[in-house]
């Protein structure tokens, strides 16, 4: 083409960052094209073959899986700005803005790009747009930089979008306000009659009271259990029926926090408050039963079962189905933070209910159980090696509890948890105590400081009650915390092994590409984790969870928000990428495992060797199979990492 | 192959085991999670504890001085030595249960105080100060040498290396680094020794050399004894004696007290005590530590006392153009300079100095400088009316010594890799400490608790810098009064936070009003007796007008005591400190409950 036809506006970033010779060039190599309304010039799973530049005309760019709009919608939209529309863009580019240098960048289109008025483009052809990248950085990096931005808009939106409408996501992201009914609230002074009455007229299943001040519930089973087996009148007042201690949920939570809230309590409802104080009004009810009706997949459904579940069998069944539910949710794109949420709620009910069905009631008031670990932070989203103790009261006899205990163990193995390498679990009598025994411990290992006596501490500030008498496992992390809050040198000697690992970045700060892929743990999760630990510990935070522990030090003002921020969406980052290639290996696992008993024939010993390789093998990521956004978005959270770690040395005196 | 070459070499490959080191360490993806940190045997541990204590003061400086002063620079050898001992056994256990990384926060948190934290923030970074500047001109020496540049030149350059190491490289953390270091320094220091040993008396081990007799060439038996010669060969050219001293045995006394109870804050090293995971462990590395130490320090004295009799018998009553390569070269680096006041072409060594204060020679470079009939560089100072008419840097004299003893030129090259290794591990470790103690201690804890850890982290790196750069100026333009600052902080260390720690870890009585007024008590009057002395009327400075007959390096013992008294007599004056503290004080001296004892 005659460059002097062209008209693009060199001025502007990013042309501007090409020299007058390279201009040249580009505008000799450019060619002028004609769209249609409603021409789709680049389509999803597209290979880019050029950047357009516009000339003249609209495009939108949509996600994917939005529906095309027809001419009339779009004519509409264009006369009156229809809002619909609007929302559902993506992007939108006028005369002057390129588009499709994302897709050449990243190999393939992920975006539908379509045009809403007739329109001219530029074709600036890939290869000429990729030998301008190279003769000028800056053009190049210009890319790299606002398509780490547009990464995020695009995660952003597709958080918000699916989380408005039923229809276009799944269960996973709807809201508590997309599923709750209006409170049916009636006086304390009400009769039984009445209360039924209205229940009947609205459909409902409970009924808001209120009684000096204090909101309750009131549901269809404790009416009849008032009328049938307590025999009371039915103009008996409600007032003394209700339960006033609510679980509460904000509208705008997603609905399976209100799940996991109804696991985690064994509650059939939860009440929708606008703020989570005792006195805010309560502004709607949800059902266990709406939630179920949410459900899109039957996977979704265990929560259910292990709550109906009667023997270790059902149990079984139940704690299968949870690899399935991973995967459906890794492919809806939730939030890691959320899925590892659910998840670890799903996976500490197994384990409780395990625990009730295999420990007496007279030995489970007097003890409780801890999970620790991962499973105590509630980030593990597969299922890992078993990390519990024990804690028994003091005075409490329990002579035979190693049986027991042993029994417990091996269920939980038969459930899918593989026993600890390290033996951290209950059927290892080291990991059963008294509670003044426990003191001792925690004592002696605050002393001790060393590899094994801070990986105990570690394990143990990260413990979780799960079943049995919870305000033990609180008594003795609060004895912990109060030995180490202020042993500046102890917290020295429990902050290092965050620094153990170098981060994968180059000198230069670029990720650096071994052929057998990063250690993800090690060099991204573990530094995070431990990190976020020690500074809890340093200050006193009981939050197990690392994002609740980073939240809860920003509101202590021992880290910054923006710090905060930018660690908790690595580490969301990070366990994304190990979730996909553990799933990938689960996949390939299952395969192998169809293909034959060819492993029978295999040596034990052998066998020990690929498992645990295999075990190591599902934190590295090959970063050369990464698309080059993942990868912009992985370098950026390693050097988060990276920075993190020198703050981490810099406070806890690492670096002498 | 050529001195030149080998040195490049030497102190390359020293590098490239460091750093690889340091790369090694933090690859491991074999690793455990939490094992590796703890996995330091307690012998590494005492030879980077011994890495971090052994300057270039150590390296270079003292057998250079014990073998320009003799028998007086002995309370060096006994107040660093002491110093270690008194940190190791009397605060470091105690400061660790304590639980605090830094003096200052110790002493903050014991007294309750913003005002005894800063009095002690002031004091560290006082003494880290002079003693970093003190490192600074110790590398710029061996960089000088070895990059055959001005020693001005060497200091800029070893500033550069050791704020990238300390500060940006994160080197400073690595045990097995440290260990390397301290392997490369003690190398360094004894295979020369051993060599002059051997060669000089015909004992392998310097220790006995240094009291044998000498042999001659042949390898026969002289029957003179080594600091016979000495003693004869200086009285000779109208030197003091060798052998003996011309301090006062009280004023001896004070001085090794000074310096060992100044010594014994020095936070460097206290921290590297903090950093072994057990008390036991660090026990056990405090006594391999002092064997470490020990082997250096033992060695310094006859190093000395070879160096000294070897340089007289080279130099002195040669002609100038008939002088070994050696001296050329250090000439050049500006730290020997030579009048040839007679006029002979020839060098006379007397008593006296030659000229007033260090040379400064006519012309810039070397290829500029200006030349006398001889060849020498032309000094521009004033010269003395004696007869002394050469002038040698005390600190050449371990770098120089396996030159002037004629030793082989892969021994040369290995005493400058020594030397750097010295150099950089103190260095960088007093770097860290004002760096932290400005960010942290002075910055965080005291006056803007409320700036982010980011801005923490870049206030140390600043303060980093900022310490390096002043550091530098230092060592380029050492004052005239080095000596007199260095006895300004041992004596202001001592007198200042020894006895508030002391009593702090002793004494659960002791209050924040007695510490204060013991604190103020103390430093101002050992810091009023030097001013004194030294720099208001510094002709007053002998003997007789002292108090007591203590010298000014001395002073500090007497303001210690001082401050004993003074913080206890308050102390009984005014209301106890908080009931907490009390119990904290007793927690670190007395073993907790029978369950919780297992840390003694």
């Amino acid at each position: 083409m005659q460059a002097s036809l062209v008209d693009i506006a060199f001025e502007e970033p990013p042309f501007s960052l090409l020299d007058e010779r390279l201009r040249q060039r580009l505008a000799e190599g450019v060619d002028l094209h004609y769209f249609e309304a409603l021409a789709q010039p680049l389509v999803p799973g597209a290979v880019g073959e050029a950047v357009y530049i516009i000339h003249k005309g609209e495009v939108a760019e949509l996600a994917a899986d939005s529906a095309l709009p027809d001419a009339a919608t779009l004519d509409k939209a264009q006369r009156e700005g229809l809002d619909a529309w609007v929302s559902l863009r993506i992007g939108h580019y006028t005369a002057g803005d390129l588009f499709g240098a994302l897709t050449l960048l990243n190999g393939h289109c992920r975006t539908r790009f379509v045009c809403e008025q007739e329109t001219l483009c530029y074709q600036l052809p890939a290869e000429l747009f990729f030998s301008l990248c190279d003769e000028c950085p800056a053009f190049g990096e210009y890319f790299q930089h606002s398509l780490s931005d547009k990464a995020r808009l695009l995660a952003a939106q597709r958080d918000t979008r699916q989380g408005a409408s039923r229809d276009q996501a799944g269960f996973m992201l709807a809201r508590v306000m997309d599923c709750m009914r209006p409170p049916l609230k009636l006086a304390a002074s009400a009769s039984i009659e009445q209360g039924v009455k209205a229940m009947q007229t609205a459909g409902a299943d409970s009924l808001i009271i209120s009684v000096e001040g204090r909101q309750g519930v009131v549901t269809r089973t404790d009416l009849l259990n008032a009328l049938v087996i307590q025999g009371l009148a039915a103009n008996h007042p409600l007032a003394s029926l209700g339960s006033f201690a609510l679980v509460a949920v904000t509208a705008e939570e997603y609905l399976f926090q209100a799940l996991v809230q109804m696991t985690r309590h064994r509650v059939a409802r939860v009440v929708v408050k606008e703020r989570l104080t005792p006195d805010a009004a309560v502004v709607g009810v949800i059902e266990l039963t709406d939630v179920l009706g949410f459900f899109s997949n039957r996977s979704q459904l265990v929560s259910l079962e292990i709550e109906r579940a009667s023997d270790m069998a059902a149990l079984e069944q139940a704690s299968a189905r949870l690899p399935e539910m991973v995967r459906a949710l890794a492919m809806q794109g939730v939030h890691m933070r959320h899925a590892m949420a659910l998840l670890s709620a799903l996976n500490g009910r197994l384990i409780e209910r395990t625990f009730a069905m295999l420990v007496e009631e007279e030995h489970r008031a007097s003890s409780c159980l801890m999970l620790m670990g991962s499973e105590g932070r509630g980030e593990q989203i597969l299922k890992t090696d078993q990390d519990n103790g024990l804690i028994i009261a003091d005075g409490h006899q329990w002579p035979e509890n190693e049986d027991t205990l042993q029994r417990f163990s091996d269920a939980l193995a038969g459930l899918g948890y593989p026993p600890c390498p390290g033996n951290i679990m209950v059927s290892n009598p080291e990991w059963v105590a008294t509670e003044s025994r426990w003191r001792g411990k925690i004592a002696r290992w605050c002393a001790g400081r060393d590899g094994e006596a801070l990986m105990n501490l570690a394990i143990v500030f990260d413990a979780r009650a799960s079943g049995g008498n919870e305000a033990l496992v609180d008594s003795l992390r609060g004895h912990l915390v109060r030995h180490a809050t202020r042993d500046e040198l102890l917290l020295s000697h429990f902050a290092r092994p965050a620094l153990h690992f170098s981060t994968p970045l180059t000198l230069f700060g670029s990720l650096r590409s071994p052929r057998h892929g990063i250690d993800i743990k090690k060099g991204g999760i573990f530094p995070i984790v431990h990190g976020v630990r020690t500074m809890a510990l340093e200050r006193g935070v009981m939050a197990t969870g690392t994002f609740a522990r980073l939240e809860a030090l920003v509101s202590d003002g021992r880290i910054e928000a923006s710090d905060s921020a930018d660690l908790a969406e690595a580490l969301s980052l990070f366990a994304e990428l190990r979730l996909r290639q553990q799933l990938r290996h689960l996949e390939e696992d299952e395969h192998g495992a169809a293909a034959g008993g060819a492993s029978d024939s295999r040596k034990d010993g052998q066998e020990q060797t690929t498992a645990t390789r295999e075990a190591g093998s599902r934190n590295l990521i090959i970063t050369q199979s990464l698309s080059s956004l993942e990868r912009d978005l992985l370098r950026d959270a390693l050097s988060r990492v990276k920075d993190f770690k020198q703050r981490l040395s810099h406070r806890y005196h690492l670096e002498y | 192959m050529d001195v030149q070459l080998l040195t490049y070499l030497f102190v390359g490959a020293s590098f490239a085991l460091y750093i690889g080191i340091a790369v090694w360490s933090r690859a491991g993806s074999t690793k455990e999670f939490y094992v590796a940190g703890g996995g330091v045997h307690p012998i590494a541990n005492g030879a980077a504890t011994a890495a971090d204590w052994m300057s270039a003061a150590s390296f270079i400086s003292m057998a250079g001085i014990i073998a320009y002063v003799g028998y007086d620079a002995s309370v060096y050898l006994m107040g660093w030595t002491g110093g270690y001992v008194l940190l190791a056994m009397l605060l470091a256990p105690y400061l660790r249960k304590f639980g605090k990384f830094t003096v200052p926060d110790f002493v903050g948190d014991r007294y309750y105080s913003s005002v005894a934290r800063t009095v002690a923030v002031v004091c560290v970074i006082f003494i880290s100060f002079t003693y970093v500047a003190g490192q600074m001109r110790g590398t710029g020496i061996v960089f000088a040498r070895f990059l055959e540049v001005d020693v001005n030149v060497g200091v800029v350059i070893g500033m550069a290396i050791v704020f990238f190491y300390a500060v940006l490289g994160g080197m400073k953390g690595i045990t097995y680094t440290q260990v390397a270091q301290y392997c490369v320094l003690i190398f360094a220091f004894l295979v020369p020794a051993v060599f002059l040993s051997i060669m000089m008396t015909g004992h392998v081990l310097p220790q006995t050399g240094f009291g044998g007799t000498l042999v001659d060439a042949q390898g026969n038996d002289t029957g003179v004894y080594l600091l016979q010669k000495l003693d004869q060969v200086v009285t000779d050219l109208g030197f003091r004696e060798y052998t003996e001293g011309s301090k006062s045995t009280i004023d001896v006394f004070f001085i090794t007290a000074a310096l060992m109870c100044g010594t014994a804050g020095l936070p460097h090293v206290i921290v590297r005590f903090f950093t072994v995971p057990t008390v036991k462990d660090a026990r056990i590395s405090a006594g391999w530590a002092l064997f470490f130490i020990a082997l250096l320090y033992t060695t310094a004295p006859a190093v000395g006392a070879f160096a000294r009799v070897n340089l007289v018998e080279t130099v002195n009553e040669t002609a100038y153009e008939e002088l070994p390569g050696w001296f050329y070269n250090w000439e050049n680096t500006g730290l020997i300079g030579w009048v040839d006041k007679n006029g002979d072409g020839i060098i006379q060594m007397r008593g006296g100095d030659p000229f007033a204060g260090k040379p400064s020679y006519e012309g810039s470079a070397d290829s500029q400088a200006a030349r006398g009939e001889y060849g020498q560089r032309l000094v521009s100072n004033t010269p003395t009316d004696n007869e002394s008419e050469v002038y040698i840097d005390r600190d050449i004299i371990v770098l120089a010594n396996p030159e002037i003893g004629n030793l082989p030129a892969w021994v040369i090259a290995l005493v400058a890799a020594g030397g750097v290794a010295a150099a950089l591990s103190t260095a960088a470790g007093l770097l860290l400490v004002i760096s932290s103690a400005i960010s942290h201690d002075l910055l965080k804890k005291t006056f803007k608790p409320d700036i982010s850890e980011k801005q923490e982290l870049m206030a140390a790196r600043m303060a980093a810098a900022v310490a390096i750069v002043i550091a530098g100026y230092f060592g380029i333009n050492p004052p005239g009064f080095v000596a007199q600052v260095v006895a300004f902080a041992f004596g202001l260390a001592a007198s200042s936070f020894f006895p508030v720690i002391l009593l702090g870890i002793f004494s659960k009585r002791m209050n924040k009003e007695g510490a204060i007024a013991g604190m103020l008590v103390g430093l101002v009057f050992t810091f009023s007796y030097i001013v004194y002395f030294k720099f208001i009327s510094p002709e007053l400075n002998s003997a007789e007008n002292w108090l007591l007959g203590v010298s000014p390096e001395g002073i500090g013992s007497l303001g210690m005591v001082l401050n004993f008294v003074v913080a206890v007599i308050v102390c009984k004056m005014t209301p106890p400190p908080p009931e907490h503290i009390q119990h904290i004080v007793e927690d670190i001296r007395v073993p907790r409950g029978a369950g919780t004892a297992v840390d003694h």
